[in-house]
Formats: C-alpha cells, sequence, structure tokens
C-alpha cells in the first residue's frame, strides 16, 4: 500500500463545502495500520461520502479507509487525539472501507453502485450514508430479485442497510 | 417526468375533465361538488389573482383559513399553483395565539396575503422586527405544529411542491394502498399536518376528494357508505367516537382498501375495535415527526402479533439513546432518534427550537421508546406527560383508557393534581355521554378494577370537553392550574 499521504487527505476534507475542517492520522486496528480522517461539519454530510471524495480527489490509492464525523475535533497534546479514533474505530463507530470479499457481495456492490450511482461501494457502509433514497431503494430490491431470483421487502432491505448484511440474507 | 403542480392540475383537468375533483358542504351542510374542470378552473383564476396582488421583490406567504370546505381547498392548491408559501390557518384559533403564529411568520415574510371565502387575496402586514434573513430558501408550505406543548412552532417544508410520480405520493403511503385516482374522505382539518399532506397528495395524484367539514362519527360513515370512500385518514379520538356510535354497521365500510391513524397514540381497546371492524390488513398505523426525521409504519395483523407496537421504520433507521447520547440494548427505553434519506426535504423550524441531531444524522423531536429484537418501535409516554405520585410513574395514557372504558364517559385526561405528601396525585377531567350521569365514587371504584391504587384519580372533574388539539393529541397545558387562555409569545 502507498504511504498515505495525511495532510493532502486532511486538505482535500476540508476544502469540502460541508466540513469546516478535518485531520487525518494512523491508527492501528486488527493489527494493520489505517488512516483514518475526522472532521467537523457545517452541515450533515456521511463519511463514506467524504471517504470517497477523498478517493476521487486523490485516487483509489489516497489509503483513507474511513472519515469520522465529529461534533468536536477531539484534541489531545495539541494534536489529534489518537486514542479517541482507535476507540472510534475499534468500536465501529467509523465506517472502514473494505472491499467485497465474494462474488455474492460483489454482484450486491455492483447492483448498489448503479442504482446509485456511487463508487466504490464497501461491503459495510450503509444505505442512507451513501445517500440511497426511495428510489435507489426500489431499483436495488428489483435488481436483486431478478438477479437472485428471491424476493426482498423494503424493511427486510433497510434493516441489512449494507452489502454485507445483505449478501448474508441472499446466500 | 416531473410538473409543477400548475401543469398537473392541468392536465388532470384536461385528461378527465368531467370526473368529480372535490366534494364540499357549505354552512347549510348542503353538497357542492366540482368536477376537475370546474376545479382546474377556480384554482387558475385564485392563482392569477394572488400572484396579481403580490408585491415583487417582498417575501409573501399566503394564509389560508382552512376548515374542511371548498374555499380552502382551492385557496390552497391556488398558492401552490402560484409557488407562494402557504400557510394553511386554524380559522377557530384564539386571537392571542394567530398573533404569535403571525409574529412567528414576520420571521420569513414581509407580507401575508389572506385568502377569504371569495378568494380575494387580502395584504397583511406581518414584519414589525427586522427584514426576514434573505438566504432563506423557498417554502413550499408551513405547519403549525406543537399542540401538545402548548408552545406555537412552525415548521416549513422546502419548496415549490412537484409532482413527481415517483415521489407522489411517498411510498410509505403507497404502501398503505394508496391508488392514484382513489376516493378519499378527509376527515381532520386542513390545517393539520396528515389531513393537509394527504390532501396535496389526493391533488398530485387525481384524487376525488370528499371534505367533512365537521366532524360527527355517524356522518362520516355515512360518508364512507356514499362515496364508496377507498381511502380514510382517522385520529385515535375519530376512532373511538366511531366505534361508540351506535348501530355501526361493517358492510358500511366495504369500500374501504385503508383506514390509516396517525397523530397520536392509540389504546389497545380502540385499535382491536377497529381491527374487529375492519380485518386487520385494512387497517394501517403511521408514526412520524411533522418535522420529516422519519416514519414508521404497521399494518393491523403486525400490531395483533406485537401488541402496542407502531411498527418498523420505513426506509427509516432508528435508534434508541440514552440521555449522554449512547445506543441502549434492545427493550430498554431511550430517546428515539431516526434517520431517513437526505434527498427528501427535511423542514425547518421558523423558530429557533431545531430538532436536536447527533453528528451522523439521526434526529429526534424528543419522544421516548424502545425497539424490539425485530426492530419494532414501542412509544413510552413523554417525560412531561407521566404523573409522578410519590416516586411511582403513572402513564395518564392508562388511566384515560381505564375511564373510558365505563359506559357513561365519552372522553377523559388525566393530569397530575398536586398532593401534600405524595407531591402529586392522578386528576381527572371526565366528559360523561350526553344524558348520563355517574357518581364519582363509581368512577373510583370502576378505575379500581382496573388499575393499581396509585393510579385511580382522587379528584374528578365533570366538564363539556377536553382540550384536545385538531390531531386528537390532548392538550394537557390547557388543564394546568395557571394557564391562561393565550399562547408564550416566541
Amino acid at each position: 500500500m502507498t504511504v498515505p499521504q495525511t495532510s493532502q487527505i486532511s486538505d482535500v476534507l476540508s476544502a469540502h463545502p460541508a466540513v469546516l475542517h478535518a485531520q487525518t492520522t494512523i491508527v492501528r486496528h486488527d493489527g494493520q495500520d489505517v488512516a483514518i480522517a475526522a472532521a467537523e461539519l457545517k452541515e450533515y454530510v456521511s463519511g463514506p461520502i467524504l471517504r470517497n471524495h477523498v478517493r476521487q480527489e486523490l485516487g483509489e490509492d489516497s489509503g483513507l479507509a474511513g472519515v469520522l464525523i465529529v461534533e468536536q475535533m477531539p484534541m489531545a497534546d495539541g494534536a489529534v487525539d489518537l486514542e479517541y479514533l482507535a476507540a472510534a474505530v475499534a468500536q465501529s463507530r467509523c465506517t472502514l472501507f473494505e472491499e467485497p470479499a465474494d462474488d455474492v457481495e460483489r454482484r450486491v456492490a455492483a447492483i448498489w453502485s448503479a442504482q446509485m450511482d456511487v463508487r466504490p461501494i464497501g461491503v459495510n457502509d450503509d444505505f442512507l450514508e451513501l445517500g440511497g433514497d426511495s428510489l435507489s431503494a426500489l431499483g436495488i430490491i428489483a435488481d436483486i430479485e431478478t438477479e437472485f431470483g428471491r424476493s426482498l421487502d423494503v424493511f427486510e432491505f433497510m434493516s441489512a442497510a449494507s452489502v454485507r448484511r445483505l449478501a448474508e440474507i441472499l446466500r | 417526468m416531473v410538473l409543477s403542480v400548475r401543469r398537473r392540475i392541468a392536465d388532470i383537468a384536461r385528461a378527465e375533465p368531467d370526473r368529480t375533483a372535490l366534494v364540499g358542504f357549505d354552512t347549510r351542510l348542503a353538497e357542492q361538488v366540482l368536477s376537475w374542470r370546474e376545479f382546474g378552473e377556480r384554482v387558475a383564476d385564485a392563482a392569477g389573482a394572488l400572484r396579481a396582488a403580490l408585491n415583487p421583490g417582498t417575501r409573501s406567504c399566503a394564509v389560508v383559513p382552512a376548515g374542511n370546505t371548498l374555499p380552502a381547498a382551492i385557496g390552497i392548491a391556488a398558492a401552490l399553483t402560484a409557488e407562494v408559501p402557504v400557510f394553511p390557518l386554524n380559522p377557530a384559533t384564539p386571537q392571542a395565539e394567530q398573533d404569535a403564529l403571525l409574529r412567528l411568520l414576520g420571521r420569513r415574510f414581509a407580507h401575508g396575503y389572506l385568502m377569504d371565502a371569495q378568494l380575494r387575496p387580502q395584504r397583511i402586514d406581518l414584519s414589525a422586527g427586522p427584514e426576514p434573513p434573505a438566504d432563506a430558501g423557498a417554502v413550499a408550505y408551513l405547519l403549525a405544529t406543537g399542540a401538545s406543548t402548548g408552545i406555537p412552532k412552525i415548521s416549513a417544508r422546502p419548496g415549490p411542491l412537484r409532482y413527481d410520480p415517483a415521489w407522489t405520493p411517498s411510498l410509505v403511503i403507497r404502501q398503505t394502498g394508496w391508488r392514484t385516482g382513489q376516493r378519499q374522505l378527509i376527515v381532520g382539518p386542513l390545517y393539520h399536518t396528515a389531513p393537509f399532506t394527504t390532501f396535496l397528495d389526493a391533488v398530485l395524484d387525481g384524487n376525488t376528494v370528499v371534505l367533512q367539514p365537521l366532524f360527527s362519527p355517524q356522518w362520516t360513515v355515512e360518508l364512507v357508505r356514499r362515496y364508496a370512500i377507498d381511502w380514510l385518514q382517522l385520529t385515535p379520538t375519530h376512532m373511538r367516537e366511531i366505534l361508540r356510535s351506535p348501530e355501526l354497521d361493517p358492510a358500511c365500510f366495504a369500500s374501504l382498501r385503508t383506514m390509516l391513524h396517525t397523530a397520536a397514540r392509540c389504546d389497545a381497546d380502540t385499535k382491536r375495535g377497529w381491527i374487529d371492524l375492519l380485518g386487520p390488513e385494512r387497517v394501517y398505523e403511521l408514526y412520524g415527526a411533522t418535522e420529516g426525521v422519519g416514519v414508521t409504519l404497521v399494518r393491523g395483523d403486525e400490531w395483533l402479533a406485537r401488541p402496542g407496537t407502531v411498527g418498523r421504520g420505513f426506509l427509516t433507521q432508528i435508534r434508541i439513546l440514552d440521555d449522554t447520547g449512547n445506543l441502549v440494548p434492545p427493550g430498554t427505553t431511550g430517546t428515539v432518534f431516526m434517520r431517513t434519506p437526505q434527498r427528501v426535504g427535511r423542514s425547518d423550524y421558523v423558530n429557533d427550537q431545531a430538532i436536536r441531531t447527533t453528528p451522523d444524522g439521526f434526529a429526534t423531536v424528543g419522544d421516548h421508546g424502545r425497539l424490539d429484537r425485530d426492530g419494532y418501535l414501542y412509544l413510552e409516554p413523554r417525560d412531561h406527560d407521566i404523573i409522578n405520585v410519590g416516586g411511582e410513574k403513572v402513564d395518564p395514557d392508562e388511566v384515560e383508557a381505564a375511564l373510558r372504558d365505563h359506559p357513561a364517559v365519552v372522553d377523559a385526561v388525566a393530569v397530575a393534581v398536586p398532593h401534600q405528601t405524595l407531591g402529586s396525585v392522578v386528576g381527572a377531567h371526565v366528559v360523561l355521554r350526553p344524558g348520563a350521569s355517574v357518581r364519582k365514587a363509581e368512577l373510583a371504584a370502576h378505575c379500581g378494577r382496573r388499575l393499581a391504587g396509585y393510579k385511580i384519580p382522587k379528584q374528578f372533574t365533570f366538564v363539556d370537553q377536553v382540550p384536545r388539539s385538531a390531531a386528537g393529541k390532548i392538550q394537557r397545558w390547557r388543564l394546568a392550574p395557571h394557564h391562561e387562555n393565550g399562547a408564550t409569545a416566541p
């Protein structure tokens, strides 16, 4: 993996119209170093949308795994609080980007991507956080019925809310 | 294809000119019928008059006294056609409350145009204070909310309103058996959220709308039968009174595909009564705040399997958070936060009382509740309604349901009454059936057979009516000991 340019990532995020300011840092998660940004907002925008924005600006190898939306930038000793961010990641409060792990996840992610016109889609990304709405929900449900030959209602779909959990239902 | 309101009404009027658009009743309760051609013409005329009256460059809104009358319905449609923000006003609002509402409108608009019964716009100068913020976005309509707290609030829906075949009506309303061109009876007043928004959907989706100008349970049943109504939205108060009407014949509801209830908590007896009357598949309940935070839906058969639930989030995620903002496990009560797609226009307040939000986009209007393991939501009474009897918490709904169970009682409200040693005890305001009489001791005994001792009302007051908002929510603040008949100034 390319060494993430944390200051570049922070600059791109801070230039986003919805972001007040952002700080990027490396935290240890599951035995790996991952780049996490914390963003304080002017208006609501989701972590996955900001992550995709960075990927669009800096390329897929930007290395940014996730953006944590914070009410106030967590600071410790004049720098962004690493422990706070590591804890947020450990408690799954920050969605980390993860590629589909198998064929079912890949097919579901492709359907989401086509219906929502969003890419990339991580398997843990939340449907609403990616900007999903009732139209794309219906489109995804219809495509899944065609692709997997299994009917799915809107409640089932919304309670799954991620590619990974939806794939679990479909397997 | 996305269309303006003007274009959509014109299209329906051209396609089906002779089909009935509106049925209303004049002050002598004589039936008035407008075809889609006539409705289209009258809306276009009123919209033209409103546009001509506007002062260019001045932020203006239309104020429509919104009883369930043909002029009110035409006035609302005309303002939306003219793309002037419309505020449906309860014509019976006491002067002090009306002044408070107009002051709130004045924060955003300099001029209001009151649409009179002849649909002539009459200018009202709203803004006595500073100029409304120039950056405030376009507004489709404004609705008064906050009826159960007593502090008037106005919620503004971003606009202008558009017809979009994919969005009109919303998916959740379509889920309740709504059909394009259906016959709908509107019982609740047009100045309240649910009747107002279903009226807009009805106009944009080519319904035949019957407007009941004042509520009488037998008349509602008769209108459903006479006009072969398909779709009906009621409040729990309407539901209770209809169930109590003598010689209620289920055959009158043969045409009805949907009875949707909203707006206030429905007690279990009333809910079961309607499920018995219509069958569980025709009874729907929707819980959602005016503010467009999110919505839950439950059909009668699901409710029978989980009595008391208001259903699962419909395109809505629900989180129950404790006072420090942490997620609580299923079964634990906390504050109900919801999240719904961003593209749905979220309303904002004209007042400063914004809804509470979390950094990740969840919002709450302050309701308390819990989720079960399958994601079904159960609401608990709001903190300020709970009566604390020497440390024991009493849900007023439970006491009220017990009282209404008495054959002589039509309606009841339970309130806290100050008590020297216990802090407070339960008091009851009771409305008796016309001609009925009952001793207070008998009511207490009746409650004693249903409720624990501390929940039994220690004080009974017989009243002519219980103060309720148009939505059927009890206005407990009107029963507070030192309530003055007016609104809190903003």
